[in-house]
């Protein structure tokens, strides 16, 4: 588990593991704001190799994302060969859909 | 966030940055650096040594001193003890003489009750000699002795005679000493009275080297001592003393008892430290531990000011940098920036660019208006993810990449696609959602795309609706395809451009943020009140992020 802290206020930590069916599950819990977006990308490419497969990001926990922490979660969905996000919150959801961001970051069923 | 770690002084003044209307004004110019000074002690730490040695030396002086009262005090306990020891070694070589000035008086000077008295007093100890005179004769010899001769009987007549009236007319024991003979004696007189036919006297010897040492008393063994005959430490009328020179230096302490009919000045002075050698080491603990953490402390003081204006120094130097940084990415920003009320022929134009409060970075909003040809305007407004420099110099580039295109009559699928190809969020780190409307002014139609960006709202008479605009995905991301959505603007519609700085907050969903927009831009006519209004409804106390808006509707063709 990696915790990683903003100099303001935003903080956030990533658990992740594979799942039943290989893929790298990516749990981010807490906030991504442009205090902590670059600390936690370097904490995100320490999980999520350049070989990855297929990604899954469970932002379920995951309760604010400003254009900072989306540009970095599209940098690190970029290493993997596919990427899907799960179970996303309904303020997170809307934005990956209002902003055309749907075809890029899968939000499985 | 990305730059530099900035350490906030308020008493350091930062370079006042160009604003609005400088904009022709270059970067802002690099003062010179002030030069380090080196290695001058600070006064601090001089002033935390002299206070510390100040201290240090009041503490060791005052220890001194109570050490040094302390000593005195207990050799003139001492002294008083030894006098006190002496006093009651006195009588026992003084009672026997008055019994046996009773026994003579009584026994008309019976030599044979005299000898049986005396004899086992005057072998040696205490006394060498005893005698028994007569008061009264013109040329007094002794009528009795035990032991040697007593050195009174070869003293001239009228020490005889002088010395027995005086033995009889004091009453107690009188003194006689033969100090000035090579071997020193006292003599002690007794009588009975005034009436007294008889005085009996003896002799003591004092030490040939008038040494003594006071052995195996520990309560006097660590002093040295004089016995004197009188009031005054005569060294003539020395009687004992512990030392070979009894002219004591350093501290002394004298005690006078009575001794018959003079006196006896017993004189005192330590061997070493009565008091135990703390006390009197303490004064130099002190100092030597005073003075060591004077220096420590002063030693620190000087490191922590040294540190201290080290650290002033680099605060200084990044204060000065950040502003730099800042000037000039508010230059770049503010010098990009067109127009508050651009101008179009057909068209009633206003747009606001409000920073955010957090304002400690600039921000990658922007809004445009191209000329295309003489009836058409490409409109344009966008925002860049992140803050700072990379967000402002991404937003310079698609800017003008964007009217570049514009210009060349690109439709605004086009200018989308294209400008994608500019940067790239895996490789860049940042991407960009984009607006662009290319208004017909002839067709009265405004054909839009969107790149992840806000679809603009549409307000006319009968209410306000979002326009039906398809959103592909940002600027940078690769995916689906751009599309053109052309819509009528009716005649007293206008179009709302703008960014997410205006609706979002915080916990909420977009779509409430963009309900509340909705609700606050019905019923305002005039594009700068428009603007204004929703500034002050939406985000009346300044939001986080930038906000860039842009309201446009038609207007008749003569007005100006």
């Amino acid at each position: 588990m990696v915790r990683v802290d903003g100099d303001m206020s935003a903080q956030a930590r990533i658990e992740s593991g594979p799942d039943a069916s290989g893929a790298l599950v990516v749990n981010v819990i807490g906030e991504i704001d442009i205090s902590n977006a670059d600390t936690l990308g370097s904490a995100l490419e320490a999980v999520v190799a350049d070989s990855t497969d297929v990604l899954a990001l469970d932002l379920s926990a995951l309760d604010f994302l400003d254009s900072s922490g989306l540009a970095m979660l599209l940098r690190i969905a970029g290493r993997a060969r596919s990427v899907e996000v799960r179970n996303p919150t309904n303020v997170v959801r809307r934005i990956i859909e209002a902003t055309g961001l749907d075809t890029v970051l899968r939000i499985a069923p | 966030m990305a730059g530099i770690d900035t350490v906030h002084d308020p008493d350091i003044a930062m370079d006042p940055t160009p604003l609005l209307g400088d904009q022709d004004r270059p970067a802002a110019a690099v003062p010179a650096r002030s030069p380090r000074r080196r290695a001058s002690v600070h006064a601090v730490s001089v002033l935390v040594l002299v206070l510390a040695l100040a201290i240090t030396a009041t503490l060791a002086v005052t220890s001194w001193s109570l050490h040094d009262d302390n000593e005195s005090r207990l050799l003139g306990q001492r002294v008083r003890e030894a006098g006190a020891v002496l006093e009651g070694a006195i009588p026992s070589s003084q009672t026997p003489l008055i019994s046996g000035a009773v026994l003579m008086q009584a026994t008309n000077a019976n030599s044979g009750e005299f000898r049986a008295l005396m004899t086992p007093l005057a072998t040696g100890r205490p006394f060498v000699s005893a005698s028994v005179w007569p008061t009264h004769a013109a040329d007094p010899r002794p009528l009795a002795v035990v032991g040697t001769a007593p050195d009174l009987a070869r003293a001239a007549v009228a020490t005889r005679r002088s010395f027995l009236e005086h033995v009889v007319n004091h009453s107690g024991v009188s003194i006689l000493d033969f100090l000035d003979e090579s071997q020193r004696r006292l003599g002690y007189g007794v009588a009975t009275s005034g009436s007294a036919r008889y005085v009996v006297y003896a002799e003591v010897d004092l030490p040939r080297n008038r040494r003594s040492r006071v052995d195996s008393n520990a309560a006097f063994s660590n002093l040295d001592y004089a016995i004197y005959l009188g009031r005054a430490a005569d060294p003539s009328r020395l009687l004992a003393a512990s030392v070979a020179d009894p002219r004591f230096n350093g501290r002394t302490a004298s005690d006078i008892v009575a001794f018959g009919d003079t006196s006896l000045d017993i004189v005192m002075t330590p061997r070493g430290e009565l008091g135990g050698s703390l006390l009197a080491r303490l004064p130099w603990l002190i100092g030597s531990a005073g003075t060591a953490l004077a220096i420590a402390a002063a030693l620190l003081t000087e490191r922590l000011a040294r540190g201290r204006r080290h650290a002033e120094e680099l605060a200084a130097e990044n204060a000065m940098l950040f502003s730099e940084q800042r000037s000039v990415a508010q230059t770049l920003q503010h010098s990009l920036l067109p127009d508050q009320r651009p101008v179009f022929a057909g068209l009633d134009l206003a747009a606001r660019y409000v920073p955010g409060v957090d304002g400690v970075d600039v921000g990658g909003d922007w809004y445009d208006v191209i000329d295309v040809d003489d009836s058409r305007v490409m409109i344009v407004v966008g925002d860049v993810s992140g803050r700072g420099l990379r967000a402002a110099t991404v937003m310079a580039s698609l800017r003008y990449a964007t009217r570049a295109y514009a210009v060349q009559g690109d439709l605004p699928s086009d200018i989308l696609t294209k400008l994608s190809r500019l940067i790239n969020v895996e490789r860049d780190g940042q991407f960009a959602t984009v607006l662009c409307g290319l208004v017909d002014v002839t067709q009265h139609a405004v054909t839009f795309s969107s790149a992840g960006h806000p679809r603009p709202l549409l307000i006319a008479d009968s209410g306000a609706d979002f326009v039906a605009t398809a959103v592909g995905p940002p600027v940078g991301v690769s995916g689906a395809p751009y599309r053109d959505t052309t819509v009528h603007v009716p005649h007293e519609g206008i179009l709302l451009a703008f960014t997410d700085g205006l609706f979002e907050r915080r916990g909420e969903t977009i779509d409430e943020g963009l309900a509340r927009l909705r609700e606050a831009a019905i019923g305002h006519g005039v594009l700068d009140l428009l603007l204004d209004e929703l500034l002050r409804a939406l985000i009346p106390n300044g939001g986080n992020d930038d906000v860039a808006a842009l309201a446009v509707r038609w207007c008749a063709l003569t007005a100006t």
